[in-house]
């Protein structure tokens, strides 16, 4: 059973949508919490016990938006990203933006990129 | 064609089915209306055959390496050049195209084919980037295949434009299933046996015959299927396949004009990742 692992005590109003932050653990890959994009503060966790297993739970979802490999091994991490079905795979590193770099997603995570040259394309009449 | 009753077959995970409906529908010799051979007329269950036989697949096939996915590719050029009179008799028999046109239209069969042959291990290079990010990553991105791509042709057969529209998402590890609806779609006989001895993995192309009313809806609504191109020009064909591919966000890519041999073509079927490598740390 997944439970929660940690809730902060924090202030948020009492009126409107708010959630406090919290992390669930001991989440499976068959709960919708960890199937679904949930925009709010709120994280799954779940463990695995070789990068193979690991990336079998990380696709194993019809969503592909970002994903984010931590490894002191440079060859790991191409491996990994390789083998990763997302549009934005941050190593050693989260939530990096640059103008630059393309971001959107694996398929229901929404169509297109923003960003870079391939930002640029769906502007362009040829290549 | 052959002096014999010979009903064209489905070609589904590599193997040549008839449908599991049992139907079936002629296909006349367009001068004379004697019936030139049957087709099968594919069911929902052939499809969602087909979508199983491609998604099993395709993991498989986009591992292969470009250069080998290119080889594949060039033989599927050559194993049409061995069946170029096969091509010819249909198109001119089924279709009444002249002999002019028919040998034409298998150039430009055989032209897609080594043209997507070619980019396989090329596009990546080209269209693949390197970002110059601010901080220490080296920032870059390369292009993935899609997945399954579920393909609907042309009522106004065109050949070249079919072929090219399965050799440019091959080309790049994606795998296919194809429905041939009315015209022209007794080219499946040859074009079948082209797959079929290429070395392509069982199920990479998949090719039906059937009526696009009863087989667009479950493509498109298929849950397997993460792009439909929609090679139609009856626009409320596309409309209807917009709204249903929105269901699992499916890319649809729309009718392209006759100038298939182009980069343009084979961006359609492809999926971007960027990557942020560390430098240093």
């Amino acid at each position: 059973m997944a439970s929660i692992l940690s809730r902060p005590p924090q202030n948020i109003p009492n009126s409107g949508y708010f959630q406090k932050p919290c992390f669930f653990n001991r989440v499976s890959s068959a709960f919708t919490l960890s199937r679904v994009e949930i925009f709010g503060p709120v994280l799954t966790i779940s463990t695995f016990r070789t990068p193979q297993e690991a990336i079998l739970k990380a696709n194993d979802t019809a969503y592909g938006l970002a994903a984010g490999i931590w490894s002191e091994k440079g060859a790991k991490i191409h491996q990994v990203a390789t083998a990763l079905k997302a549009g934005v795979i941050w190593a050693n590193t989260y939530n990096k933006f640059d103008p630059t770099s393309p971001f959107g997603g694996y398929g229901e995570s929404g169509f297109g990129r923003e960003g870079g040259r391939h930002g640029l394309f769906p502007y362009l009449e040829t290549i | 064609m052959s002096k014999i009753n010979k009903t064209i077959k489905l070609f589904i995970a590599g193997e040549f089915p008839r449908t599991e409906s049992g139907r079936s529908w002629p296909v006349y010799f367009y001068k004379t209306n004697k019936i030139f051979a049957q087709l099968c007329k594919a069911s929902r269950k052939d499809l969602r055959n087909s979508v199983t036989a491609a998604q099993g697949v395709q993991a498989t096939w986009a591992a292969r390496s470009a250069y080998n996915r290119s080889q594949i590719l060039y033989r599927m050029a050559e194993m049409t050049e061995g069946k170029r009179e096969e091509f010819k008799q249909i198109l001119e028999k089924t279709i009444g195209m002249t002999k002019v046109a028919s040998e034409k239209a298998v150039d430009e069969a055989i032209q897609a084919f080594i043209y997507y042959a070619g980019f396989a291990d090329k596009y990546q290079q080209i269209l693949g980037a390197v970002n110059p990010v601010n901080g220490p990553h080296h920032n870059f991105t390369t292009l993935e295949p899609i997945g399954v791509i579920g393909l609907f042709c042309n009522t106004k057969f065109n050949l070249g434009k079919l072929v090219a529209h399965i050799a440019a998402p091959i080309s790049i590890g994606n795998s296919v299933v194809a429905v041939l609806a009315q015209e022209g779609a007794a080219i499946l006989a040859p074009l079948a046996e082209v797959f079929a001895t290429s070395d392509l993995p069982k199920g990479v192309v998949n090719l039906l015959t059937g009526e696009l009313d009863e087989l667009l809806k479950p493509m498109a609504s298929h849950m397997e299927v993460q792009a439909i191109s929609c090679q139609t020009h009856e626009v409320h064909i596309l409309g209807e396949v917009r709204t249903l591919a929105a269901g699992n966000i499916k890319r649809v890519i729309p009718p392209t004009g006759n100038e298939v041999l182009s980069l343009e073509v084979l961006r359609g079927y492809l999926e971007v990742k960027t990557v942020w490598h560390p430098i240093g740390v």
